[in-house]
């Protein structure tokens, strides 16, 4: 039981540096990375919810973490096929609104 | 204090109201859930055959998550492809895989391991949750391994064979669900066997081309 105190906390924690790295980061392959991070964090979540049951360790949610993950890695390789099309197009790593008058990013 | 440390402390602000309200959510949540599924589900493994509750609601009770997230697999690979053929820009790119991991030795060491876990997840996996998932990711590595190699020669063709094997997986899983569904039978081992087997080929295939897929852009 001391875990479901430690481990959504740990977990919401990465979270909201995913947030933060997406939001905020205008790097295209840091946002992607980010959302992984938020994604990892929902998995660690999902995995501390699973011990709460006892005695038996609740295997609901460790299915709906195996389905999430192969949605995880579909998701990240089209935003990083995305991304190296943007980066083909434009020769640089972050979306146009994200530069200033020089051209430079934010 | 300039606006920049301003902004920072602003936006930590926020960060950590956030992270307070996510984990008061979670922290929080109601203790005791209307329908048990777990004592449901444990009712309910006595007439799976199967000694492992994960694999019995992987195959039993959730296979329609497994059709769901195995076409959005698929979904996926067709979006990459189309962003691929959208405009060909020819990328003129020179790889070079010289690394000492590529030598021959630790080549043929690491192909031992391949083939030793391949080996170890098909003896241990039916007693353990290890299902096809793992088993077709450890073929995309030994592929992608086997094709890295060769990677400067020209990729997969978009032919009718790679697109055939790559919808085959959907193909006949789709197939089953519906004709299961449709039949009102239950899952035969066979059956299950069957899908497995789509379920392997689809995602190793899908996670080769996810790495690999450089269509060949001269012809």
């Amino acid at each position: 039981m001391a875990d479901f105190v430690f481990l959504p906390l740990v977990s919401m924690g990465v979270f909201t540096i995913g947030v933060y790295a997406l939001i905020l980061d205008t790097d295209l392959l840091r946002k992607i990375m980010a959302l992984n991070f938020m994604a990892s964090s929902v998995f660690l979540l999902l995995i501390s919810i699973s011990s709460r049951s006892q005695p038996a360790v609740d295997a609901i949610p460790h299915g709906f973490i195996l389905v999430a993950i192969v949605i995880m890695v579909s998701l990240t390789a089209l935003a990083l096929m995305l991304a190296r099309r943007i980066y083909q197009i434009t020769g640089q790593l972050y979306l146009l609104e994200d530069e200033n008058e020089t051209g430079e990013p934010l | 204090m300039s606006i920049y440390s301003v902004k920072l402390i602003f936006i930590i602000l926020l960060l950590s109201i956030l992270e307070l309200g996510l984990a008061s959510a979670v922290l929080f949540m109601p203790d005791a859930p209307t329908i048990n599924l777990t004592e449901v589900m444990h009712e309910q493994l006595a007439t799976t055959n199967m000694t492992n509750s994960l694999s019995a609601i992987i195959v039993h009770f959730r296979s329609y998550d497994i059709l769901l997230s195995i076409s959005c697999l698929f979904i996926a690979i067709v979006g990459i492809w189309t962003i691929f053929y959208s405009t060909p820009i020819i990328e003129k790119t020179e790889y070079d895989y010289d690394t000492p991991l590529m030598q021959d030795f630790p080549r043929l060491i690491l192909l031992v391991i391949f083939v030793v876990t391949i080996a170890y997840i098909l003896w241990r996996g039916a007693e353990l949750a290890i299902i096809a998932f793992h088993i077709g990711a450890v073929l995309a590595g030994i592929a992608l391994f086997i094709r890295l190699k060769q990677a400067t020669k020209p990729q997969i063709k978009n032919c009718i064979f790679v697109r055939l094997v790559l919808s085959s997986g959907l193909l006949v899983f789709a197939t089953i669900a519906f004709s299961v569904t449709a039949a009102g039978y239950e899952f035969s081992n066979s059956l299950i066997l069957l899908t497995e087997l789509s379920i392997i080929i689809l995602i190793a295939f899908s996670l080769l081309i996810f790495f690999m897929a450089r269509p060949n852009m001269n012809n």
